[in-house]
């Protein structure tokens, strides 16, 4: 077997070469028809429409950051003092607390959680995201783009904030991971712009 | 789902996206899962690379330009997560040393071209040829479904060399090599169904 042996195997395998003289292609030939019977008999049956599939995929996609989550409501714990046990069960103690423990959860939530982001759209080049700490996101993209070796520039200018950046040529694995973390696809021309906007969780 | 449509929720990004996650999900599940399935022959696997291939193509849906239709590139990416996942799982082994094919067996295989009305005799032969290449590709995707599955899909979309070499990630050399391979493989672990064909004289 030599390397053009090999290509025009490939060739007939693909279907691209009709020729039916050499070796390697009655071989390909005879392999390209018994592995199509094969694609077809291994065909196994799959709802069109699975709602339950559809929420899964959903909910991947939320925790992927592609799309805003839901919020989770609070429960109280059952581990509480009995002086606050019967100021919590007092009708307007119990309405209290669970608006003290919301906006204390939605507090420490907005401080200790990363900034998640969506990718709202890219048009023009330009890459829009939306987060819930702007300024925030810039820095951590200027640092992990810096530390891959990427030369960035972020700026916050007219109400906006952003980076510009340009991408080596090929992209390396490193810089390729930071920009699958945050969602922003690579750019076929290397230059990188991305814009952030403020989002406001519904 | 048509790709202009796609290409209009990733622009409109947001909500948009949920509704474009569920069409895409009707419209490719089916045919990615199965692609899935021969690759990892694990149910549940395939299932979960068939969804992680949607969230990485609404990923990196802004490079999606529209030139090709949105299947193919849709299943480049589930072919680069397959093979990530594959590659996980297995270990390259050379097989340099496994030359399957006899002087015999190639003018065999070039009988096995002439067309002609198969008698009884040789539809049963036939039949029998197809499960011995049956069992040997199952044991063949099983055992190196690297290679096997780009063969695969050598024959379902007409991949080129060029076409193998971005999938795998590998320089030209290394491509002709990993073909070359393929085909040796194949001679291995479909040892039994060139046999046959070598003694009968039809594999058809």
């Amino acid at each position: 077997m030599n390397a053009g042996d090999d290509h025009r195997w490939l060739d007939v395998l693909a279907g691209r070469d009709e020729e039916t003289e050499s070796t390697a292609a009655q071989e390909a030939h005879a392999l390209r028809e018994l592995i199509r019977v094969q694609s077809v008999e291994e065909s196994a049956a799959v709802a069109i429409v699975d709602p339950l599939r559809e929420v899964e995929l959903i909910d991947r996609a939320r925790g992927a950051g592609l799309l805003p989550t839901r919020p989770t409501p609070a429960r109280p714990t059952s581990s509480m003092a009995p002086a606050w046990r019967r100021w919590l069960f007092a009708p307007r103690g119990a309405f209290a607390a669970a608006a003290l423990a919301v906006v204390m959860i939605a507090g420490l939530v907005r401080i200790l959680l990363p900034p998640t982001e969506t990718l709202r759209s890219v048009a023009g080049g330009t890459v829009r995201l939306e987060s819930r700490d702007p300024p925030a996101l810039k820095q951590r993209l200027i640092e992990e783009l810096s530390a891959s070796g990427v030369r960035v520039s972020g700026y916050e200018r007219m109400g906006r904030v952003g980076i510009d950046a340009d991408l080596p040529e090929p992209v390396s694995p490193q810089v390729r991971h930071v920009l699958e973390r945050h969602h922003i696809p690579i750019p076929k021309d290397g230059v990188l712009v991305v814009e952030i906007d403020a989002r406001t969780d519904r | 789902m048509d790709k202009t449509l796609f290409m209009r929720a990733c622009r409109e990004g947001g909500p948009a996206i949920e509704q474009a996650l569920r069409e895409l999900d009707r419209s490719f599940f089916a045919v990615l899962y199965r692609g899935g399935l021969r690759a990892l022959r694990d149910p549940d696997a395939a299932r979960d690379l068939v969804q992680e291939t949607f969230i990485k193509v609404w990923q990196r849906c802004a490079t999606f330009r529209g030139d090709s239709e949105l299947l193919p590139w849709i299943k480049a990416i589930l072919r680069h997560a397959a093979i990530e996942r594959l590659r996980q799982r297995t270990h390259e082994v050379p097989m340099e040393n496994h030359e399957g094919l006899t002087e015999a067996a190639a003018e065999c295989i070039l009988e096995i071209s002439i067309g002609h009305n198969p008698t009884p005799d040789q539809i049963v032969r036939r039949r029998e040829h197809a499960e011995h290449f049956r069992r040997g590709w199952t044991r063949f995707l099983k055992e190196d479904p690297l290679h096997a599955n780009v063969m695969a899909w050598v024959v379902e979309d007409g991949l080129a060399m060029e076409d193998i070499a971005q999938l795998l990630g590998r320089t030209p050399g290394a491509t002709r090599e990993f073909v070359s391979q393929c085909r040796k493989r194949a001679r291995v672990y479909l040892a039994d169904w060139y046999r046959l064909a070598f003694d009968h004289g039809d594999s058809r």
